[in-house]
């Protein structure tokens, strides 16, 4: 054997989660989305979407194309919708906010952790509380020139599901991650996403959905799991 | 390379190459736990010295959704002969583990190649602790059974 010396490169791979440093101490989870945020977005959205279709109606009833006003009036009906959702999300910026604090930041396949929760805002309207944990796979693949993506829910559990006032306030559940599921991961276009979803139903107004990413971490090596 | 003087047509020549680097495993089954050694031997024949040789410990995505591609740990050595072995020893990645599953699969392999004639042999291999990838089942088909 006749070689010059070998080199060895060894990449981080940033597309699973590890675990930061410091102590496993309990971690406070936060909400995926801003509620503000959404209802803004759907406003603005249906103001565009409106804006247009009024603009097109006006002209196509003034020029008496009548052809012209049949189409246009599906994506008015469209707006309509349109409206209602974005009434809909400014509603729910009303309902309670959940907090989920998971006992620790450490989870790993197989391993049995705590989920508590609690509220800011009047849970009073609150019937009955979902929470559920929930692994997905996520692919995007390009379809012609748009880009699509599926999904495909390979874990549910429930948690908790309760409908005693004092529970719905606040309360705590002990779960186990499966012991051979997959861990967290995710590269560009492809994903295993780990959520705890929080659903508050509440009788004549818009339910309270909020939704927790949540990191499980591969296994440690020599853990043997 | 004279082409005219060499006896093989490009897809011949293709075979021929893929003939030329080989990998061997130490171990049977191609089953590596996080963190333990793969543990094998390379091997090459070309008519010149060929360069730099690389092994690479890869993982790419399969199915539903476009393809991701990873190298973990990359080797590399110049030979200076054109025919010869080179032992490796490379500790396993701890993730991501090997996955089957409904979209997405994770596959891992070890992938010895040669820039200068663009050749490559590719042998898969399966990150688990389980002997098996890690399998999901969607929760649809679940409830059904």
């Amino acid at each position: 054997m006749n070689n010059t010396d070998e080199t060895l490169e060894e990449y981080p791979c940033l597309d699973v989660p590890i675990e930061p440093d410091g102590p496993d101490e309990p971690i406070v989870l936060s909400s995926g989305h801003s509620r503000i945020g959404m209802a803004i977005g759907c406003w603005f959205f249906a103001l565009i979407w409106n804006s247009l279709t009024w603009v097109a109606m006006y002209h196509s009833v003034r020029d008496g194309n009548w052809f012209v006003v049949a189409i246009v009036s599906l994506f008015f009906l469209v707006g309509i919708a349109i409206l209602l959702g974005a009434f809909y999300a400014t509603l729910q910026i009303f309902n309670p906010r959940p907090t989920l604090v998971c006992s620790q930041n450490r989870l790993y396949p197989g391993i049995e952790f705590e989920v508590s929760w609690t509220h800011r805002g009047n849970t009073g309207s609150i019937h009955e509380l979902l929470i559920t944990l929930e692994g997905t796979e996520e692919a995007s693949f390009k379809q012609g020139t748009t880009s699509r993506t599926e999904r495909s829910l390979f874990h549910q559990q429930t948690i908790a599901q309760v409908t005693e006032r004092s529970e719905i306030n606040e309360g705590f559940r002990v779960l186990v991650l499966p012991s051979d599921t997959m861990h967290s991961f995710k590269s560009s276009r492809n994903a295993i996403l780990w959520v705890l979803k929080v659903h508050g139903k509440i009788a004549w107004w818009p339910d309270m959905n909020e939704q927790f990413s949540i990191s499980v971490y591969p296994p440690p090596i020599g853990s043997g799991r | 390379m004279n082409s005219s003087a060499f006896p093989f047509t490009r897809l011949q020549l293709d075979l021929v190459v893929e003939l030329m680097l080989r990998i061997e495993l130490l171990k049977n089954n191609s089953v590596y736990q996080p963190g333990e050694p793969i543990v094998g031997t390379a091997y090459w024949e070309f008519e010149s010295p060929p360069g730099i040789l690389t092994v690479c410990v890869n993982w790419r995505t399969e199915g539903k959704g476009d393809e991701d591609f990873f190298t973990a740990l990359e080797v590399e050595w110049s030979p200076l002969d054109s025919k010869g072995k080179h032992p490796f020893r490379l500790l396993a990645p701890r993730a991501p583990l090997s996955l089957d599953g409904v979209l997405i699969r994770i596959c891992w392999t070890l992938d010895f190649s040669c820039e200068e004639f663009d050749c490559e042999c590719v042998v898969p291999f399966t990150l688990s602790y389980t002997e098996r990838p890690v399998s999901l089942t969607p929760v649809s088909a679940k409830l059904g059974q």
